[in-house]
């Protein structure tokens, strides 16, 4: 059965299945892109669920509306699925959306390998996610309550089966990364279409390839310290295990390695991205290409030497804490100079202010506050006083959602003409932004003051000096929550159809082989490759 | 490009995510088979 595509020639060998089976067989990069946006946004609800049951709790001082063991498996399952089931494959889903048709390639360069790693990630979600359900049935003792790097190594943490599912579903996110990591390496280095070497790539290319690097470097070796974690659990090795002569700080080195690259997996997409949009509604070209290249290789290499900043307090050397304090400080040379280059490329650009844009500044705005908050926090004097507070929650607030997720939004508004072939709403976009901007300062700046008069978190209950901060975070979170719900609207309207029809270029500054094809574009594109002058 | 050029470029592709994975993989042996801790771990 087939199904036809309005608007596109119908060749041999260009038909696919309708229905459920078209998504779950489909080895087309647009669709697949499609699906770990669609799979992004779900999760992004479902984690933004999760925390606000723990805002509701943190309402009032006191215990309110859950136990110690159920708040833990809430703010976990927020974390873990927020970073690896949100974040990361909606970053993923636009790579695969945007990446061949920014490079001239006809389809990622490993379709079924595609495929494969998509459809792993509904299936560690599941894995991730059932602990915390069949505890309602009586079965288990909830979902893991660790914190998403898992080196909380008590044992009482520990018990259950919440932690061996989580363990399982971060091998499978692990695995289902790295393939889509090196299906992005082998596409951009073999792909490209003629006339297009590495130094004229799009950025949003040039940051995906240094991203898929990084997974690739560090994502074994978090699947391999949780490995060691079950082995430990179930099979009788002692590697954590102080009581037998292990060591549980090793636990903690092995994941900082993989945890804090994961930092910039997360943002280094958002920072590739965030140069074409402010270039298209700054009518300007971007500036200095070639030296955000080499910035965004700088933090990739040093972003892999400064784990222990993130250790400051297990009693690690003195000399050690200085070098992990220092390089840590080192990383904000080359991020400055990407602030720096958006900075100049808007610099007395005929700026106009659309949904995109819009985001685009909100995204330099915060990811500056979380990143020169970053700047403070490894300081080994001072880490005495933040470490474990509000004062951490709040800084990589700011860089996870201020930097990631701000600049996702300036993503979606960008290109969702470009995929739907429908104008969004410009009013209601404007609208989600300013909500977002509001509501998401009014969560995370208490946070911050809370932090620094020592409020510790992780914790189900708080002292009363605290209230009013945690009054206002709260009331913020669910405003925030709830707001998201406006781009959620957006999203499925064009996606069903509505809205003022959106030609190829879509935005009048727009540069790039992507709005050189019609919007929607074809199933199939770019199989005779252009020639890029 | 032509078939053959595309063609071309897909094979070294595959080899290249071959050698990749390889990375990645030992890349995860490495670090859970880290002799110093792996040893004396077993016969603790």
């Amino acid at each position: 059965m087939t199904v036809a595509i309005p608007g596109v020639a119908r060749e041999a060998g260009h038909e696919y299945p309708a229905g459920i089976v078209r998504w779950l067989t489909t080895t087309n990069h647009k669709d697949l892109g499609i699906l770990y946006m669609s799979f992004g946004l779900i999760m992004f609800l479902v984690g933004g669920l999760f925390i606000m049951a723990v805002r509701a709790e943190l309402l009032f001082p006191g215990l309110q509306l859950l136990s110690p063991s159920m708040y833990n498996q809430l703010f976990t399952l927020h974390a873990l699925v927020m970073v690896f089931g949100a974040i990361m494959p909606f970053a993923t889903g636009l790579n695969n959306y945007l990446i061949p048709m920014m490079i001239g390639a006809p389809d990622m360069a490993l379709p079924r390998v595609n495929n494969w790693g998509f459809w792993i990630l509904p299936l560690a979600a599941i894995l991730l996610l059932i602990p915390f359900f069949l505890q309602f049935v009586g079965i288990g003792s909830g979902a893991t309550g660790v914190g998403w790097v898992m080196h909380n190594t008590s044992l009482d943490l520990q018990a259950g089966i919440g932690i061996d599912f989580a363990i399982f579903a971060v091998h499978l996110l692990g695995l289902s990364s790295v393939t889509s990591a090196i299906n992005t390496v082998v596409t951009v280095l073999n792909l490209r279409a003629p006339g297009m070497p590495l130094m004229k790539m799009p950025l949003f290319v040039w940051s995906w390839l240094i991203t898929a690097f990084s997974l690739i470097l560090v994502m074994p070796v978090f699947s391999a310290a949780v490995t060691m974690l079950l082995t430990d659990r179930h099979f009788g090795t002692h590697f954590f295990d102080a009581g037998a002569g292990g060591d549980p700080i090793l636990l903690q080195h092995l994941i900082w390695f993989f945890g804090h690259p994961e930092v910039y997996i997360v943002l280094l997409p958002a920072w590739g991205l965030i140069p074409h949009v402010l270039s298209t509604f700054a009518r300007k070209p971007i500036f200095g290409y070639k030296a955000q290249v080499y910035a965004m290789w700088a933090i990739l290499t040093l972003g892999a030497l400064v784990w222990g900043h993130h250790m400051l307090s297990s009693g690690m050397p003195l000399k050690a804490e200085l070098y992990f304090m220092f390089s840590t400080m080192a990383i904000s040379i080359p991020t400055a100079y990407l602030v720096f280059s958006w900075i100049a490329t808007i610099w007395r650009g005929a700026m106009t202010f659309e949904t995109p844009m819009l985001f685009a500044l909100g995204f330099i705005a915060h990811f500056g506050m979380g990143a020169l908050t970053g700047l403070v926090i490894p300081d080994i004097a001072g880490y005495a006083q933040y470490h474990n507070s509000y004062v951490i929650v709040s800084h990589f607030h700011y860089t996870f959602f201020g930097g990631g997720i701000f600049g996702m939004m300036a993503g979606v508004y960008y290109w969702l003409p470009k995929i739907t072939g429908r104008m969004y709403d410009e009013r209601l976009g404007k609208l989600h932004f300013w909500l977002t901007v509001i509501f998401f300062n009014l969560t995370f700046i208490p946070q911050w003051f809370a932090g620094q008069d020592g409020m510790p978190r992780h914790l189900v209950d708080y002292a009363p000096q605290f209230a009013t901060a945690n009054f206002v975070s709260s009331i913020g979170s669910f405003l925030l929550g709830a707001a998201q719900l406006i781009l959620v609207y957006i999203v499925i309207r064009c996606a069903r159809g509505a809205g003022p029809k959106a030609s190829a270029q879509v935005w009048e500054g727009a540069q790039g082989l992507e709005w050189t094809l019609p919007s929607p574009p074809p199933y199939h594109t770019f199989e005779t490759p252009p020639t890029v002058k | 490009m032509d078939e053959t050029l595309l063609v071309r470029r897909r094979r070294r592709a595959v080899y290249l995510a071959v050698a990749l994975g390889l990375l990645g993989l030992a890349t995860y042996v490495a670090t859970f088979f880290k002799v110093e801790v792996w040893l004396p771990a077993l016969v603790r």
